[in-house]
């Protein structure tokens, strides 16, 4: 359905009356500018997607094109938009129900693989989820924008956030895998390091942590799992207060991920590791929660953030320094608040020149 | 000069179906309390339950924990269509559990069984979206004064009489008659 008006300014305070905006200017997508961006992936533009709860709006790749548009994406970015759509349409994402509680929760997409450059590029350093990246940040809006518009959230109608998040403007960035020790997460996932992966997953805004390395290599890496485990086991987090339930990001920096290699650590060790050390005692949960949270059947005197490593979702990106970050998740989606994947389609001409 | 823009906002395809089941009145029947994990909310149905109980003597009152704050799993759901003749699925009180309790309703009324959630008047525009995007537009909602949850117990007691009082009719006959 096509829409009118005098002007491009007129356009953008028509978006912005009928609730299609995010509070901020969109490009208006225009025809020719929606089917630039639907010519890129060579897709019908007909092509749904999926469904969008909690409206079941229809992701057709016209919609989505017209989100990218408005977001300020260029071309070579649509791909990536269209496989975080595909991801967070899967039953197992739970959309309606992220996309309606009243947590402060939000989906970050993560990047790996040759779209980091071929659809960027994208930024895994310095400011990862800040202001400067192009392709990070209209790519993160262009997600939200489809919520807002195909999906139905609503704030206050039917996004009942209580504060919610900045994460809902924009929540995107590229593993740093060229400065990480370990494999990239998508490889650690099964995928191969050629292709290209988009993970998407419901988070809170992150958690700041600061481990200063003493050149002590195994004191620091113990030092610094001590520290990580500390933040996710917050009790005032829904992670612990659901007795583990849900997947926690954990971001190190590539300077804090060298230091844990150089002590032995692989991802491996390293979620085991936060989550063997990442708990509260249960006399602290008894005395904060006052029995009203979940009885569970684990009489253990230590109440875990994660009940299994597999939960951790450990990431390598930012800048050089001392701080890391853990962003806790929400915790009471059906199916567990997990994150999910899905391949992008780099297709053919992303490597053209937006003009 | 006039320019063309494609309209952003995608359409909701879900058909719309007309509710039209109904218990009939004064006669036995077995009504399903479907409670969600929400504060309070097992003590608030207990009181439901009671209420019902001492209106409407031929009915039997079965309580069903959902241990979930989300929508229910689809065993219980049959568990209760193979065991109930009516339910009342409670309660909304935040975003995602008033997304569970409308699709807990609908889950059951998808299985012939008449159902009315109750929602706090909070959530109700979102729960009255939610129905509609699922194509359950006149599927019956009692409205609840919010909180339910840390309510002082008299107070709490006479909220659940006044829900009694009020579910019977819904489950009785369609929204549509009631209108």
């Amino acid at each position: 359905m096509l829409l009118n008006a005098e002007n491009e300014s007129d356009a953008l305070e028509l978006l912005h009356q009928n609730g299609c905006t995010d509070g901020l200017p969109v490009v208006i997508p225009t025809v020719e500018r929606v089917a630039a961006m639907v010519t890129r992936v060579d897709l019908d533009p007909d092509l749904s997607l999926g469904e969008m709860g909690p409206k079941q709006g229809s992701a057709t790749v016209e919609k989505v094109a017209a989100a990218a548009v408005m977001a300020g994406c260029l071309l070579e970015h649509f791909p990536v938009v269209i496989a975080a759509v595909k991801a967070i349409c899967k039953k197992e994402f739970d959309l309606t129900e992220v996309n309606q509680t009243t947590h402060c929760l939000a989906p970050l997409i993560l990047v790996n693989g040759p779209a980091r450059i071929d659809c960027g590029p994208m930024e895994s350093g310095a400011c990862i989820l800040g202001p400067g990246n192009r392709a990070n940040a209209s790519i993160g809006r262009a997600l939200s924008l489809c919520l807002i518009n195909i999906a139905g959230r609503i704030s206050g109608v039917t996004d009942m956030a209580v504060f919610s998040t900045p994460g809902k403007f924009t929540a995107c960035f590229a593993e740093a895998e060229e400065r990480s020790p370990f494999e990239p997460f998508h490889v650690a996932q099964g995928f191969s390091a050629d292709e290209s992966v988009v993970t998407v997953v419901g988070v809170e805004a992150p958690h700041s942590l600061v481990m200063e390395p003493t050149g002590d290599v195994r004191n620091d890496a113990e030092r610094l799992i001590k520290t990580i485990a500390g933040v996710v086991a917050n009790p005032g987090s829904n992670n612990v207060y659901r007795y583990g339930d849900g997947c926690v990001v954990v971001v190190l920096n590539p300077e804090h991920a060298t230091l844990l290699a150089k002590a032995g650590f692989d991802r491996v060790r390293i979620c085991g590791q936060i989550q063997q050390r990442a708990f509260v005692t249960k006399a602290v949960a008894d005395a904060l929660y006052g029995g009203l949270n979940f009885v569970h059947p684990d009489d253990d005197k230590k109440i875990h953030a994660i009940r299994n490593p597999s939960q951790i979702m450990l990431i390598v990106a930012g800048g050089m320094g001392t701080y890391s970050m853990v962003l806790p998740s929400w915790a009471y989606a059906p199916s567990g608040n997990i994150a999910i994947s899905e391949t992008i389609d780099v297709f053919p001409h992303c490597d053209l020149p937006f003009d | 000069m006039t320019i063309q823009y494609i309209n952003p906002v995608a359409d909701c395809l879900t058909p719309m179906n007309p509710y039209s089941l109904s218990i009939e009145s004064n006669q036995p029947a077995t009504i399903a309390l479907v409670i969600n994990n929400i504060v309070d909310c097992d003590v608030f149905m207990g009181l439901v339950g009671d209420a019902l109980r001492g209106l409407h003597p031929h009915l039997t009152i079965k309580s069903y924990p959902t241990r979930q704050i989300t929508c229910a799993d689809n065993i219980l759901m049959d568990q209760i269509a193979a065991e109930c003749d009516a339910a009342v699925c409670a309660i909304g009180h935040c975003g995602s559990c008033t997304a569970g309790t409308v699709k807990d309703g609908i889950a059951l009324v998808e299985r012939g069984i008449p159902a009315v959630s109750l929602i706090t008047e909070v959530f109700w525009d979102q729960a009255d979206a939610l129905a509609r995007s699922l194509g359950w537009q006149d599927f019956p909602r009692l409205k609840l004064p919010y909180p339910i949850w840390g309510t002082e117990s008299g107070t709490m007691e006479l909220i659940a009489n006044q829900t009694a009082d009020e579910l019977m009719p819904l489950l009785e006959r369609s929204i549509a008659d009631v209108a």
